[in-house]
């Protein structure tokens, strides 16, 4: 039986820190190829600042209320608070879509072309209804297991391409175009869909300081940047040739005669996208007030599991399901726009 | 009760996933292992050795311009379930190396089955011989690469640093591993333009 305890923000910001990584784990080829690595440096920044000020509504309804968003929004507007939750439930629905997609991709064309894609999809969404039931807490507990096992996997990936490494003094340039900026700082910009995560979460979480995100969102940038250091400089035009160049440094990565690392990039990425779906099975309960239910979580994953069929049978149905475009302009509806308005909304109420 | 049924749920499960419905004999798999490419009377050849439990070198040899036709025809005409993925040695007949070497990397690197830290190197036509009657010397082929790797750091041994040789456009020389085997097995040093 679930308990209405609160759990210390630090475990549910590990959750979020996992969570984010699945962004770059899952990089298909969004590097652009004419970029510096001090331009892609600077769009690693211009990225995480924007998903760090997605963070400022909810953190702001968090500091002043102690609620998260969907309760903030049922106070404010009992009435009106089925429209705002069936919004948020798409939105989740959208995002656990977005990760399963791109997990299920990368794993089709870089691990076994000829494994059947839904039996994978669907004993993923399985195992993330049965975390979400068992209520955010839980799957933030096992985010402390998953973040021990990450930095393993990361540090061996990391220093197991260091003899891989050519950095010359011309590679330090600063040269890009304005559309490889819009292009690179919209896909850096995509771990604000963890702002979403929280505005909804928080409302469970108890200690919560507003550094706690700083930290947690230069922890995330530091990951980026390494891994987009190790893309230039260990890998070098051959991380263009191939989707994935994450995954392509996990089998450059080698120790002497030992290599053949990539089982601990497909853990911890497979790891990272179970933490987003169950997440977000976690936030749709939620928002239907419904916590650990597991019809309600089923019949959400179910609902994922249907989109994701359709997205293999229609082209189109998947180029909206995975373009980060998309799901940026629909993240800041959900973690800017509607909380913003409902922080007007509440002080004009309040003044009236 | 719910356990329960959980747990024999769970059981029928993993009896279902380890996917051995499709399991393939190791020794039908036509694992290859080294690839050489070599010219004869003006025509391009290449030789896959597989590996295999005799004593002696199994290998096929196909007609083509190319790495990536070479596989394609061994696959259609002799070796159907032809598997790259354990591919250690990648061997180019020096004479061949402006002809096929930036082509053959090209493929390579665009293929993620292959490992993009195999060893290449240049040979002279004795080597290739001697590959297919010794099968022990695919070793000390590799331990010579590696002696070369710790004599001058700046020789690309592998598709990873040969294929981003290729893409600088810095005009700089490339300095590829030769195994020159006309009294003994040796290692050398031979650089190539990469922009020819």
């Amino acid at each position: 039986m679930l308990t209405k305890i609160k759990f210390p923000s630090k475990r549910l910001m590990l959750a979020l820190l996992l969570s984010l990584s699945s962004v770059i784990l899952l990089e298909a080829s969004d590097f652009p190829k004419n970029s510096s690595f001090l331009f892609s440096l600077l769009s690693i920044f211009i990225g995480f600042l924007i998903v760090g000020l997605f963070f400022i509504p909810s953190a702001v309804i968090k500091s002043k209320t102690d609620l998260g968003f969907i309760a903030y929004a049922n106070k404010k507007t009992p009435s009106a608070v089925i429209f705002v939750s069936a919004l948020y439930c798409i939105y989740f629905v959208y995002t656990a879509e977005y990760f399963l997609l791109r997990y299920s991709d990368m794993f089709s064309k870089r691990i076994n072309s000829e494994a059947n894609i839904y039996a994978v999809a669907l004993i993923l969404l399985a195992v993330a209804v049965y975390a979400a039931c068992k209520g955010a807490n839980a799957i933030a507990r096992c985010s402390i297991f998953i973040f021990a096992f990450s930095l393993v996997a990361f540090v061996v990936i990391f220093s197991g391409n260091i003899s891989n490494l050519e950095i010359n003094a011309s590679d330090f340039s600063f040269s890009g175009n304005t559309g490889d900026f819009i292009y690179t700082t919209s896909f850096f910009a995509t771990p604000a869909f963890t702002a979403v995560i929280f505005s909804v979460l928080s409302g469970g979480i108890k200690n919560f300081h507003s550094k706690q995100i700083v930290i947690t969102l230069i922890i995330g940038a530091v990951i980026f940047g390494l891994f987009l250091f190790f893309t230039v400089f260990a890998l070098g035009s051959y991380a263009h040739a191939q989707e994935y160049s994450a995954f392509l440094l996990s089998k450059t990565a080698h120790f002497e005669s030992i290599g053949g690392l990539d089982s601990f990039f497909l853990s911890s990425s497979l790891l990272s996208v179970f933490l987003v779906i169950s997440l977000s099975l976690v936030c749709i309960c939620r928002c239907a007030a419904k916590s650990g239910s597991l019809p309600f979580a089923g019949v959400f994953a179910l609902l994922i599991f249907i989109l994701f069929i359709c997205s293999y049978s229609f082209d189109g149905v998947k180029k909206l399901l995975t373009d980060s475009y998309v799901f940026n302009v629909f993240t800041f509806i959900c973690a800017v726009v509607i909380p913003v308005f409902y922080i007007i909304f509440g002080r004009r109420k309040l003044n009236v | 009760m719910f356990k329960k049924i959980v747990l024999i749920f769970l059981c029928v499960l993993s009896l279902i996933l380890p996917g051995c419905s499709e399991a393939k004999q190791i020794d039908k798999a036509s694992i290859a292992e080294i690839v050489t490419a070599f010219e004869n009377d003006g025509k391009t050849y290449y030789s896959f050795y597989f590996l295999s439990s005799s004593e002696t070198p199994v290998y096929t040899t196909v007609c083509a311009d190319s790495f990536e036709s070479a596989c394609e025809k061994a696959r259609s005409e002799s070796i159907s379930n032809l598997m790259l993925t354990k591919l250690e040695l990648f061997v180019t007949e020096e004479s061949l190396a402006s002809k096929t070497l930036k082509k053959d990397i090209g493929f390579i690197s665009r293929n993620s089955y292959f490992s993009p830290l195999m060893y290449v190197t240049l040979c002279d036509g004795k080597l290739i011989e001697m590959l297919n009657e010794d099968k022990e010397l695919n070793e000390s082929v590799q331990k010579l690469i590696i002696l070369n790797t710790k004599k001058d750091r700046s020789v690309s041994v592998t598709p990873l640093s040969i294929f981003n040789s290729f893409s600088d456009n810095n005009n700089k020389e490339l300095a590829l591993s030769y195994i020159n085997s006309k009294t003994e097995l040796k290692s050398e040093i031979i650089k190539i333009n990469p922009q020819k």
